[in-house]
């Protein structure tokens, strides 16, 4: 609530010096030659506090919150806070006891439909290079497909469910089990653009 | 057709689901983040990365984008103005050797000129001689053909979380591929586009993370 006070006030300030920055002719800017008037911090980058950390979609809020149940908690917070390498082996547990949960409650359920789960073995080995570290892997060399990179459209919710959950190896199923059905939304609700930014425009109301 | 292969997982799937809701994505609507976070995440939109995106743009190029201050349990949505903070950093880390340490770092910061606009920089862009800042909510080109956005954008996320609390709530599976809760929302996007060859620096593959920081 303040902060948005705050921009609006911003907004005002901005209207009153409009004609004063096109008299000195820099409202042009995004040559990006650094000389556009806006004041960066200088601060190196070791001044700052890692407060968020993020590669794989929803790998944090699956696996490490997975065992505590629901709501954020300080583990969540540590996770946050480290490089992969800090985090070395240290959260494989509680990865671990994620995939267990999962499974000792599904495995009948997916038998029951024909589908054939991964062993607790098989989930982690499927599971756990996506997010053991947690790293977006990407070869340019290969077309842009979650977990090759993420493109927008990638139905990664999906895709990361038969990761975790199914034997991959069994006739029939793979990746794109789930996604092929799909179980999740097929894509976004509103259509991308063919050209940077890419992202649709935002929603107004 | 689709929805009927659905219903049949339902039906299978009932008791499970009920679990994997609870322990594999558990949302909460207005309160979800990564799309659901910790405490320090949730207290500040700024902070709060909800995704990451890497893939192709236009030839010898990759493009990177990292969202926040999406669906935060401190922003009313859709969210009406980007979420911009002289105090944070964004940090594209790179790796391009393989052994999961940063071989690159692109940095991002926000500032405001004397008129209180907010503008935009990155540093340490692959392929780009040296910084490359401008007003937010634009496209800024460098000489390279390197690009940088920053602003308000549609969440490009789809999940129906409600189909995870509904079965929480039911015990039934109720996933639906109709319904997307993040459908309508919105988030402050980084968007960056750079040269994929001085990116990886010889080498054959990236291997990307990104992180928030706030200054102390």
């Amino acid at each position: 609530m303040k902060q948005a006070t705050i921009r609006m006030n911003m907004k005002h300030a901005a209207l009153a010096t409009l004609a004063l920055v096109s008299l000195a002719g820099c409202g042009g800017g995004g040559n990006g030659d650094g000389d556009d008037g806006f004041a960066f911090s200088t601060a190196s980058a070791s001044q700052y506090v890692q407060i968020d950390s993020h590669a794989m979609p929803e790998a944090g809020t699956a696996l490490i919150e997975a065992a505590n149940g629901l709501g954020g908690t300080a583990l969540r917070d540590s996770y946050n806070s480290m490089s992969p390498t800090q985090r070395g082996s240290s959260f494989n547990a509680e990865i671990g006891a994620s995939l267990e949960l999962f499974h000792t409650a599904l495995d009948d359920d997916l038998t029951g439909l024909g589908l054939s789960p991964a062993t607790p073995q098989l989930a982690l080995s499927q599971g756990a290079p996506l997010v053991v570290p947690e790293v977006m892997r990407y070869n340019p060399a290969q077309p842009a497909s979650f977990p090759n990179g993420r493109a927008l459209s990638d139905r990664v919710v999906d895709i990361t469910l038969a990761v975790v959950l199914l034997d991959l190896t069994a006739q029939g199923q793979g990746v794109t089990t789930f996604a092929d059905l799909p179980l999740n939304p097929a894509g976004n609700d509103k259509a991308f653009l063919p050209a940077f930014p890419y992202l649709a425009a935002p929603h107004d109301s | 057709m689709r929805s009927n292969t659905v219903s049949i997982l339902a039906t299978g799937l009932t008791g499970g689901l009920a679990c994997l809701a609870a322990c594999l994505w558990p949302l909460t609507p207005g309160n979800a983040s990564d799309h659901f976070e910790a405490p320090l995440v949730q207290a500040d939109p700024a902070m709060d990365i909800t995704d990451l995106y890497l893939f192709g743009g236009s030839a010898g190029k990759t493009v990177a984008v990292i969202n926040y201050a999406g669906l935060n349990q401190s922003l009313t949505q859709p969210t009406q103005s980007g979420t911009y903070s002289d105090q944070a950093l964004y940090t594209l880390h790179i790796d391009n050797t393989g052994d999961d340490v940063e071989d690159l770092q692109v940095h991002v910061r926000f500032g405001r000129d004397s008129g209180g606009n907010w503008g935009v920089q990155v540093t340490g862009l692959p392929g780009s001689d040296g910084p490359l800042s401008g007003p937010v909510e634009q496209v800024l080109t460098d000489g390279s053909g390197n690009m940088l956005f920053a602003g308000r954008r549609d969440d490009p996320f789809f999940f129906d979380a409600q189909g995870y609390l509904d079965t929480l709530s039911s015990g039934d599976l109720m996933i639906r591929n109709d319904r997307d809760f993040l459908a309508g929302m919105n988030c402050t996007s980084i968007v960056l586009e750079f040269d994929t060859a001085a990116a990886l620096q010889g080498g054959s593959a990236l291997g990307c993370w990104a992180t928030s920081g706030r200054l102390q």
